[in-house]
């Protein structure tokens, strides 16, 4: 499947998701003005993609590592991550590592907001290796 | 009569730091954004505390989007226009937003608004994690849903509970002073 890459933006975050490599990743600032539009495309990508990731045994790594995410991407994030949720409970493979910086509270209670009630998929939140 | 708080005096010991006014758009959020950022820097802001500022300030700049638009507005490209105001005082910063909201939406945002000042702040982060829940199931994203989660947003990063004023204008027009002030 075609690798979906979104260069990085003011407002929105570089989107690379390698779904060949099975390695999809999520960098930078997500304030746009309207969330639903920018992600609306990146969410019907991954469901063609996750489509067949439940059929395969190799597990799918998801990156996420955020500088900012205002209230409306949240909710765009809630989805993306429900359909990862979704897929883990129909048999794919789900690791996603949502990444913080040092000393980022918020960015860390927004993972846990976000991760705590996904329970099919895997999930660490924390820093960089 | 809408039920208003009205905001705090400032104390003669502030200090001002940041001030936006004019048309509100995306772009301009980007760029006041980037200009409030690099302002907290060299102002030494605490990390945690400059996160928080500029989420509210990207919050309410927003719900001055949102917001701003009369009911059946026939020309869609009516420029928002509002006004957001940092400064500092005995150790807190203060953010104040204003701008004007139709007697329409009024209601329902002075609702919202005195809502979450009777909530503590365990009761507005499950109240955040129930709206995310809650959102998973609805096919639309209409922009009251998404002002729900952005007050609480605000309401998480502030020290003490939102106040806001909402004040007609005039008899010649719908529209109605909304003012929203946040402590960090």
């Amino acid at each position: 499947m075609e690798r979906l890459t979104l260069s990085a933006t003011q407002l929105t975050p570089l989107v690379d998701f390698d779904y060949n490599g099975r390695s999809l990743k999520m960098h930078g600032e997500s304030y746009p003005e309207n969330a639903a539009e920018f992600y609306g495309p990146i969410l019907a990508s991954l469901r063609g993609y996750l489509a067949s990731a439940v059929r395969q045994q190799l597990a799918t790594v998801v990156e996420l590592e955020f500088v900012y995410v205002n209230s409306s991407s949240t909710r765009s994030l809630q989805q993306l991550l429900t359909l990862l949720d979704a897929a883990a409970r129909d048999g794919a493979i789900v690791q996603v590592h949502w990444i913080v910086a040092d000393d980022d509270d918020s960015m860390t209670e927004l993972g846990v907001d976000l991760l705590a009630d996904k329970h099919a998929l895997e999930y660490r939140i924390g820093k960089t290796r | 009569m809408l039920n208003a708080v009205p905001s705090e005096e400032r104390t003669r010991t502030a200090t001002d730091l940041f001030t936006y006014s004019g048309a509100v758009s995306a772009s301009i959020i980007a760029a006041t954004g980037e200009s409030l950022r690099a302002r907290l820097q060299s102002l030494n802001v605490g990390s945690q505390q400059a996160r928080k500022i500029f989420s509210s300030f990207v919050e309410l700049a927003y719900n001055i989007i949102h917001h701003g638009e009369p009911e059946g507005a026939r020309d869609v490209r009516i420029v928002r226009c509002g006004s957001i105001a940092l400064w500092q005082s005995e150790g807190e910063y203060h953010l104040r937003a204003r701008s004007l909201i139709s007697q329409a939406k009024a209601p329902s945002l002075a609702e919202r608004l005195s809502g979450l000042r009777e909530l503590s702040p365990e009761q507005i982060r499950f109240e955040f994690r129930l709206r995310l829940t809650n959102l998973q199931y609805l096919s639309s994203d209409s922009a009251s849903l998404g002002a729900g989660l952005g007050l609480l947003t605000i309401a998480r990063n502030a020290s003490r509970p939102i106040e806001y004023l909402l004040e007609p204008i005039s008899q010649d027009t719908d529209m109605l002073r909304l003012q929203i002030h946040t402590v960090i």
